[in-house]
């Protein structure tokens, strides 16, 4: 695990399943935190959606594969899948080192904004993982 | 405190001369001798080389793990290893250094990044040259086939 300290920027909104979303509009672009990549070690492989792809609030939209695990990755909010970094999945390591940002993985036309008000923000998340 | 624990045996026995039998639980029987430089009649493993050896088979089976792992295609791997040993005024010989030359050829050049960092990770991951007290160095070589 890192020795640095831990980011988690204040602009981004976050779930307990160590997504962050960063809100641009109706439109919401997610990616995994900097905790997330810390605790997984050295990312090898990822899957992502497909651009048109629906995904659902709190559900796996992908898979994370690291060094130590493999994990599903959950989409903070409900919508369709307009972009995605494909490029990321042949260098999975770019998380490791810019988590929010050449790591993002989606952008999501939100379908219920709704949702973001279940999103905690920076400095909850980090209670959160602080208090384990 | 450890998560896990293994514990891995070996015995040896003395044959003739300088020769010995090396002996793991269920495997065939090695026969091994000092080096020729310390004596050795040559023509032998000896302890250099098992420690060698030890460095690049454990790391090209963390290399099978890491690239299952990545899910990483590849159509060949090899790994070649060279120990310096050097010997310390009035302390004897060690080993200073192991050199790893892994050589990946996959099939397809988008992947070469993805394959630089499954050979990262697999030294990274290397139990047997994270526990050597001598500098590990990683020189790998990807082709594309």
């Amino acid at each position: 695990m890192s020795s640095r300290e831990l980011q988690y920027p204040d602009d981004l909104k976050y779930n307990e399943e160590h997504s962050w979303l960063k809100v641009e509009g109706n439109k919401g672009r997610a990616g995994i935190t900097d905790y997330a990549q810390d605790q997984l070690t050295d990312i090898l492989f990822l899957e992502l959606p497909e651009v048109g792809a629906q995904v659902k609030y709190m559900e796996p939209f992908g898979i994370v594969e690291s060094a130590k695990s493999t994990n599903d990755l959950f989409s903070p909010v409900s919508g369709q899948v307009i972009e995605v970094n494909q490029p990321l999945t042949k260098r999975p390591g770019t998380i490791n080192r810019d988590p929010y940002g050449e790591g993002w993985m989606i952008v999501i036309d939100m379908s219920n904004p709704e949702e973001l008000d279940s999103l905690i923000p920076a400095e909850e998340y980090r209670e959160f993982v602080e208090t384990g | 405190m450890t998560e896990e624990r293994y514990n891995y045996g070996t015995s040896t026995r003395w044959i003739e001369g300088k020769k010995m039998k090396l002996m793991v639980e269920g495997q065939p029987e090695l026969e091994v001798c000092p080096p020729p430089e310390f004596g050795g009649p040559g023509g032998f493993l000896t302890p250099p080389d098992l420690f060698v050896a030890s460095a690049s088979t454990c790391y090209t089976t963390t290399f099978f793990t890491m690239s299952a792992k990545a899910r990483l295609n590849y159509v060949d791997f090899k790994c070649r290893a060279e120990g310096t040993l050097e010997k310390f005024e009035g302390k004897g010989f060690k080993f200073t250094k192991i050199d790893l030359y892994p050589e990946l050829t996959i099939p397809d050049e988008e992947e070469r990044e993805r394959a630089k960092g499954v050979l990262e990770a697999s030294k990274k991951y290397c139990l047997v040259t994270n526990s050597m007290a001598c500098e590990i160095t990683l020189n790998p070589t990807i082709k594309v086939k």
